[in-house]
């Protein structure tokens, strides 16, 4: 697989965790990378470096927006929303990643692997 | 605890955005870090210079307007100039065939609402509405561009009603009623013509869907 498709993949599997993510509620960066760490079993992981490039390019097009807010320990957080143009890009990210995953699957039985 | 937006800023000297905006980068990724246990931090700390150049880099790019820009003038900005420059040919040249009415000056001359030209503009409406989604232009920005024309003839009108209290005798003729007949005819009519023309690009083919 080349680079550049892999790098696709990624950046697509990520999209669509964040988006789901945030779609149950709004949350702060740490806690996304846990939260998507926590409930894949460690199969997706976020660093600093690949989680916010990504947040900023998605509040860049409008599918989430930020703002910062401190918890009851007074520290500041910047805690992100999903917006109804991020909402309305959830079903057709989830129903790509299906027919990706059915198509994979026809193809090398991956979901019986 | 070390001073994680010190430590960040001196990672990423090369961090070239405006100023507002990173400091608001750097206080996120240093409140990550300090939420961070000491593994995660640890991982961070040992990143190389290459490594931060390298996320320095995507940030600015995610958050560079840029590219916003480029997708809002191809999406809107540019169907909007060929819809009004196509419009204005059009309207030019159905007016040396007769086809435009543009007597409104005349007193006691009704304006039609319905003229001959209105008939090229589904054309417009049509080439604008293609153009923006070729530029992947969302629904909203299809009809916006097709619409623009007749925004462009709405925003005449006013200033068409200034020209009337300042120059009363020489519209004389023109009413209030006239101006109606005119926001129907340059506005409602044409704007309807320039929809038509656009309904069938207002649905995202397949392929992007």
């Amino acid at each position: 697989m080349t680079k550049r498709i892999r790098s696709k993949i990624t950046r697509g599997s990520g999209e669509l965790a964040i988006l789901s993510l945030l779609a149950e509620q709004p949350l702060y960066g740490f806690e996304i990378a846990r939260q998507i760490g926590e409930r894949t079993g460690g199969a997706l992981k976020f660093t600093l470096a690949s989680l916010y490039p990504l947040l900023y390019e998605m509040e860049k097009r409008g599918w989430v927006e930020a703002h910062w807010q401190a918890n009851q320990a007074g520290r500041d957080r910047r805690y992100y929303r999903l917006t109804a143009s991020g909402r309305r890009q959830l079903a057709p990210l989830r129903a790509e990643w299906r027919q990706f995953f059915q198509a994979l699957d026809s193809l090398a039985g991956v979901s019986h692997a | 605890m070390p001073d994680w937006q010190k430590f960040i800023r001196e990672q990423m000297p090369s961090l070239s955005l405006p100023e507002a905006a990173k400091d608001e980068v750097i206080a996120e990724l240093a409140s990550h870090l300090e939420e961070s246990g000491s593994d995660a931090a640890g991982e961070t700390t040992n990143m190389n210079r290459w490594q931060w150049r390298k996320i320095s880099r995507a940030i600015e790019h995610a958050k560079s307007r840029e590219e916003w820009m480029n997708n809002r003038a191809r999406g809107l900005w540019i169907p909007v100039f060929v819809n009004l420059l196509l419009t204005s040919a059009l309207i030019n040249i159905c007016g040396a065939f007769g086809w435009v009415d543009l007597r409104i000056t005349q007193p006691g001359h009704t304006p039609l609402p319905f003229q001959l030209w209105v008939l090229t503009l589904p054309l417009c409406g049509a080439a604008a509405a293609y153009l923006a989604r070729r530029g992947k232009g969302s629904s909203r920005m299809r009809v916006l561009a097709a619409l623009a024309p007749c925004f462009a003839w709405l925003a005449t009108i006013p200033v068409l009603e200034v020209i009337l209290l300042c120059f009363p005798k020489v519209f004389a003729g023109v009413s209030l009623q006239d101006m109606a007949f005119a926001a129907v005819g340059w506005f409602a009519i044409p704007a309807l013509a320039l929809f038509l023309g656009a309904v069938p690009f207002l649905k995202t083919p397949l392929q992007q869907a």
